[in-house]
């Protein structure tokens, strides 16, 4: 009588075991509203994607029409995606891939790399906050906190907390300064989600940061004349001689100088 | 094995070697022998001015507002740098009397410390250790300490015009006499610096200072009062290479008489260039010349010195 009780026990066992080895899920959705759809680059086929649904790895989240969803990646990033988005997350190769839309990005500071590659740009993100909008074939990118450097056409810029990197086909990339808690009070991204950000704290610090340089008069509104803050070159002034005085008073007087053969080697005299 | 050990440190020596030989190749210099005074240096920095953004605030369905904002850069709270120079000179006593050349080695290292700043002013406070040796002439040898505090004020809104007060006590010591004091002084100094970009679309930068320096120095015979102007010009032909002549006219009056010193008034005028590579944010590398005539009412008290150098300097900056 004992043998029944122990085959649904190994089957279960088994069950169990064989659970572990299905393959983690490269992402879940933890917000969506209006038309969210997921699907595989292999397959034309698409499904929706409640909440709690998972996204396999090569699997791409699309946005609709005045739709949003939020996503927590393997590596605990959030991120957000506004209306009209494509977004693809590759777990091995940890970078997110952004054909269309925009984006709101929240990584942990945990010293890893994450990649977030478009046609355009690469950005290299360790532990930051910000979002990436694609225009056309140009986009702009920005940081709320961190900083992170991006990569077009070979070329590294290293954008900080509050600056935004501007990027349109044909002209030079633009780094410009913005109002980081204008943007957090006004941006969907922010306000329409329901969960805190991973990285919080720090736009919290971020935001009370700012406020501080505005008392202080370092961030001001635009007015001309206007600087760009991606160029900070100095060149110093003509230097004031102290040395030349103090040069003098190691001069040694005339008898003792005969008496320093190293002088009389070195300086000929 | 240790065959084996010995090739693999010994090719680790010669890599060393090689790596050494290349940093002091690829070192420069700035101003070679004014750098016991490199606390009064002053680095200026170049605005790049720009139409402001139309318009600046702009709105976005998904992304929200973006306003864009005039940052300016916050001075770093703490800031740590060495810098490490290699030149000649070919008056190490800047006498013309028994004129002494020789190779010199000069480091700097520098600390200084800003306590709170607002975005027109800056109050600093500085300490910097210099250790000078010459190749060939030892006894010019000196370790030199400054203390030194400052006050920035940028007074026009184009940030093109800044006045800097200074107060700064140097000593100097031989390190060949128990580290004998031979040389003090404090410099009370006033300078009014003007920047501007001279091409809108090129960065070519003009400065201009006038600087109004009073040294009361022991020995006493080295107290003046300096009246300098100068003038420096700066192209970027790229954004981590600065390129510039300059040329500094002072006109100086020696305020006690001496032996072999009376009513003494000189007139020092300083030119030369200096060209930076900053390959890395905290690392920059120079190659400068200076040659300086003094020419003094006094005689036996003008001299002449050409100093063409190289250096290497490091910067870390916090907060």
């Amino acid at each position: 009588m004992k043998k029944p009780i122990f085959f649904p026990c190994l089957a279960i066992l088994f069950l169990g075991i064989g659970g572990s080895f299905a393959a983690d899920p490269a992402a879940t959705v933890t917000e969506a509203v209006n038309q969210v759809n997921h699907g595989s680059s292999s397959s034309s086929e698409t499904k929706p994607a409640p909440v709690g649904t998972h996204l396999q790895d090569g699997e791409y989240l699309k946005t609709g029409v005045k739709s949003r969803a939020e996503l927590e990646l393997a590596n605990q990033d959030v991120t957000r995606l506004g209306a009209n988005t494509i977004f693809n997350y590759s777990v091995a190769n940890n970078e997110v891939d952004l054909q269309a839309g925009t984006i709101l990005f929240s990584k942990p500071k945990d010293g890893k790399v994450m990649t977030i590659k478009t046609a355009a740009v690469t950005a290299a993100i360790v532990g930051t906050t910000g979002f990436l909008q694609l225009r056309g074939h140009g986009f702009v990118f920005g940081l709320i906190e961190g900083h992170a450097p991006v990569t077009i056409d070979g070329k590294n810029y290293n954008i900080t907390a509050g600056e935004i990197l501007e990027f349109t086909p044909g002209s030079k990339p633009q780094i410009l300064a913005f109002d980081v808690p204008l943007f957090l009070k006004t941006s969907p991204l922010v306000t329409k989600f329901h969960h805190p950000l991973p990285n919080q704290r720090y736009v919290d610090q971020e935001v009370i940061d700012y406020n501080d340089l505005v008392a202080r008069g370092f961030i001001q509104p635009p007015k001309v004349p206007f600087f760009l803050t991606d160029f900070n070159g100095e060149v110093p002034t003509v230097p004031i001689p102290a040395a030349d005085s103090a040069g003098n008073a190691q001069n040694p007087p005339e008898p003792e100088r005969h008496r320093r053969p190293i002088i009389n080697n070195g300086g000929g005299t | 094995m240790s065959g084996l050990n010995d090739m693999k440190r010994s090719m680790h020596v010669c890599g060393a070697g090689l790596a050494l030989v290349f940093f002091l190749a690829a070192a420069p210099s700035l101003l070679a022998q004014s750098m016991a005074a490199e606390t009064l240096q002053q680095k200026v920095s170049l605005p790049n001015q720009v139409e402001p953004p139309t318009p600046a605030t702009t709105s976005d369905q998904e992304l929200g507002e973006i306003g864009v904002v005039q940052k300016f850069p916050k001075p770093e709270t703490l800031t740590a740098s060495t810098s490490q120079q290699f030149f000649y000179t070919d008056n190490v006593f800047y006498t013309n009397t028994h004129q002494v050349g020789s190779t010199a080695y000069l480091g700097t290292y520098t600390a200084s410390y800003v306590p709170y700043s607002l975005v027109d002013w800056t109050p600093r406070a500085t300490v910097q250790y210099n250790m000078a040796r010459y190749g060939s002439a030892a006894a010019g040898d000196f370790d030199n300490e400054n203390l030194m505090l400052s006050s920035q004020y940028i007074f026009s809104g184009d940030r093109a015009w800044s006045w800097t007060a200074a107060i700064d006590l140097s000593r100097f010591t031989n390190p060949h006499q128990n580290d004998h004091e031979f040389y003090q002084e404090v410099v009370y100094d006033n300078q009014i610096t003007h920047v501007q970009q001279l091409l809108k679309d090129a960065p070519l930068y003009f400065v201009a200072a006038y600087d109004l320096a009073y040294h009361q120095a022991n020995p006493s015979n080295y107290d003046r009062l300096d009246n300098s102007l100068s003038f420096s010009l700066a192209y970027y032909p790229v954004e981590s290479v600065s390129i510039g002549p300059f040329v500094r006219p002072s006109a100086r009056t020696y305020v006690t008489n001496g032996v072999g010193q009376n009513d003494r008034d000189d007139f020092n005028l300083s030119e030369g260039f200096d060209i930076t590579w900053k390959p890395w944010k905290y690392v920059s590398l120079s190659a400068d010349f200076l040659h300086t005539n003094d020419y003094s009412n006094n005689s036996g008290q003008s001299y002449n010195n050409t100093a063409p150098g190289l250096s290497v300097t490091g910067t870390v900056k916090f907060w």
